[in-house]
């Protein structure tokens, strides 16, 4: 097979593979902090915990998140530079994050005892 | 200049974003300058004697190619679009059982009594002259304020708030005409220019068109709220009363016709005729509110986002 064509097909599983994700990423993260959180500072924990995705994803996931109800914001004057934007998990945002890493335990633990099977053969 | 590689990013991106809503570039343009600018900021503080060309190299590449970003926009958009979608049908089923299309559907002549944005476009008409009146008298007190002072130094800094606050103001009846008529608007404000300092900062505030076009729109809502206003009052005590007039005569008898022979003679048939014209009329006191509310967003649009 071209190797560019392996390449591209690499990158379209990475990228659909991220996009559910990145939101449960998010959501998590935002679960962890005990105060809410700007979008810089998420993608900067994320890029060193999480080194997944680009981060320009980040945002429009995080802007995604937010129309559909599962955070909320604030936007806050900063001392240096442009106002911040605050976000933070609403009630329905961790309901989804439960419902979410449930379905990801379940998912990441059937696919790793099939790769496992992959490794041993 | 890392500046120039920041605008040039931009650039890239703006044109993978061709043909997408303008507000949603303007959210993207906003995102990706505000990391960009925050990222460099950090690096220069952390890494003294930073190759600050090969920092922004690392950090553009670590932002995503403007094409990969670009694409992100679209389809998060896309998806929250579709996943808000089945909620409004279910909130408020079309008329004749169709589903309605997604680009901002006209409701059927009656299906305008469930649809919720026909109550919330009325109610910004209504709200429109409280808030003209606000935005004109700042806006006028602020100028003529900062003209005035401008002689003595103090003009100055009184300018460049005033200036500064037409943005804040802006941002909010953004917020508003998105929440109420439906438009999509910027949902945040531009980030400050950080590098070239106050110097910069100053001058984008007054080279930004968008400064005086929303300087334009805060002014212009006097007389487009005054309009409102006017109009949506009349037709609401209009159709409300013609709705009323049966129930007031058939229940309370309180119906008098002072200087009606014809009217007085056919009290009942008058009455009944009233409420069916006020059926209909009720009607259209919510799509004029539908669609003065469309023309009012369009505006909003046009005068308050910039690209």
């Amino acid at each position: 097979m071209d190797p560019g064509l392996l390449d591209d097909l690499e990158r379209k599983f990475q990228k659909e593979l991220n996009a559910g994700t990145v939101a449960l990423l998010l959501l998590a993260v935002l679960a962890e902090a005990s105060e809410p959180r700007y979008a810089y500072d998420i993608a900067k924990e994320l890029e060193e915990r999480a080194p997944i995705t680009k981060l320009g994803t980040l945002y429009p996931t995080l802007r995604s998140l937010e129309s559909l109800g599962l955070l909320d914001s604030r936007v806050e004057p900063s001392v240096s530079g442009p106002p911040r934007k605050y976000y933070r998990l609403t009630k329905d945002g961790r309901a989804a994050l439960a419902a979410w890493a449930r379905q990801w335990k379940q998912t990441s633990q059937v696919v790793n005892a099939v790769l496992k099977g992959m490794d041993h053969a | 200049m890392p500046d120039q590689t920041i605008d040039a990013y931009l650039d890239a991106l703006k044109a993978a974003l061709k043909g997408c809503d303008k507000a949603l570039i303007q959210d993207a343009l906003w995102d990706a300058e505000d990391h960009l600018r925050s990222e460099l900021a950090r690096r220069r503080y952390t890494e003294p004697g930073l190759d600050e060309a090969k920092a922004l190299g690392g950090i553009l590449a670590a932002y995503g190619e403007p094409a990969e970003i670009a694409a992100a926009y679209k389809e998060r958009d896309a998806i929250v679009s579709a996943a808000l979608a089945p909620l409004q049908p279910a909130k408020a089923p079309a008329p004749d059982g169709e589903t309605e299309p997604a680009p901002a559907p006209h409701p059927s002549f009656f299906g305008v009594l469930k649809a919720p944005r026909a109550y919330s476009s009325l109610l910004y008409l209504l709200l429109s002259l409280a808030t003209g009146i606000f935005f004109f008298t700042w806006s006028v007190t602020g100028l003529s304020l900062s003209m005035g002072l401008l002689v003595l130094i103090i003009g100055i800094p009184v300018l460049i708030a005033f200036l500064g606050s037409i943005r804040l103001l802006a941002l909010a009846e953004g917020r508003l005409v998105e929440a109420m008529l439906g438009a999509r608007m910027p949902r945040r404000q531009p980030p400050a220019e950080q590098d070239g300092g106050w110097k910069a900062r100053l001058k984008s505030l007054f080279t930004d068109g968008r400064t005086w076009t929303s300087l334009g729109y805060l002014m212009l809502m006097l007389p487009l709220g005054i309009f409102y206003f006017t109009l949506m009052v009349t037709l609401l005590s209009l159709s409300l009363g013609l709705l009323a007039t049966p129930v007031v005569h058939f229940v309370f008898h309180e119906v008098t016709y002072d200087g009606w022979a014809w009217g007085a003679a056919h009290q009942n048939s008058v009455a009944v005729a009233a409420g069916i014209v006020g059926l209909f009329a009720v009607p259209l006191t919510l799509h004029a509110a539908l669609l003065l509310g469309r023309v009012q967003a369009g505006l909003a649009r046009h005068l308050l986002v910039r690209i």
